[in-house]
């Protein structure tokens, strides 16, 4: 990791169209502004994070992997465990 | 909250459709969720695409996994939910693995407005959550 040290107002510069300049700065919290052109993506890591969860989120909702949880978090313990079982196995379209 | 309700089973499933402004991260293009709150699933709910492809989530009240939650909105999320005089949901997404307990996404929770029904997911700035929260402790047995 190449690591820089800039004061507020400074600036780096990445590749030719990307520049990211250090705006305000407090003991726990940095702003800082990226300019770059609309082709590149700019956004927190913690996005990239959230996305990649609600795509694998939105793949496993089976019905019966809810029930057995609920159960679980209503105090009435499932016989199985909380492990899914291998996709395709079964389910129904209950929401 | 006057959501419709549909006789199913022992009790009442109840679906309430909530605005998206900004979509969820991964899924900006969908506006339109319904919460979908089913006594078998309860406490859980799901929330659900009713449009386009199938999209779903199965969601747990965040005070019960992390009782001492702390949201931080940002000044754009709390103008997308507007006001209103009913508390905020928070729901945190599970998300079910094969041969792993089930996690919650503690990271990125979705703030309902009951009484706008506005929401968003607000991915949280803090590093104090984790996306992959556990919420049970499988058994040992399978």
């Amino acid at each position: 990791m190449l690591v820089i040290r800039r004061k507020i107002g400074q600036s780096v510069r990445i590749g030719e169209d990307i520049l990211v300049e250090v705006l305000e700065a407090t003991p726990s919290r940095v702003k800082i502004g990226v300019t770059a052109p609309p082709h590149v993506r700019v956004v927190r890591s913690e996005v990239i994070l959230a996305e990649n969860q609600n795509r694998e989120a939105a793949s496993g909702a089976r019905p019966e992997l809810l029930a057995s949880l609920a159960r679980q978090m209503r105090g009435q313990a499932a016989p199985s465990s909380l492990n899914p079982a291998p996709a395709g196995s079964g389910g129904t379209s209950t929401p | 909250m006057d959501g419709s309700a549909h006789p199913q089973g022992a009790g009442e499933v109840r679906r309430t459709s909530y605005h998206f402004p900004r979509g969820i991260p991964a899924f900006e293009n969908v506006t339109r969720f319904e919460l979908i709150e089913n006594p078998v699933y309860a406490p859980l709910v799901v929330l659900e695409a009713p449009e386009g492809p199938p999209l779903r989530f199965a969601c747990a009240p965040v005070e019960l996994i992390a009782p001492d939650y702390q949201l931080e909105l940002s000044e754009e999320e709390t103008a997308l939910l507007g006001g209103g005089e009913a508390p905020l949901r928070l729901l945190a997404i599970l998300t079910f693995r094969e041969g792993a307990p089930p996690t919650a996404n503690l990271l990125a929770p979705v703030v309902l407005n009951p009484a706008t029904r506005v929401g968003v997911q607000s991915v949280q700035a803090s590093l104090r959550y984790s996306h992959v929260h556990p919420v049970r402790e499988a058994s040992p047995c399978s």
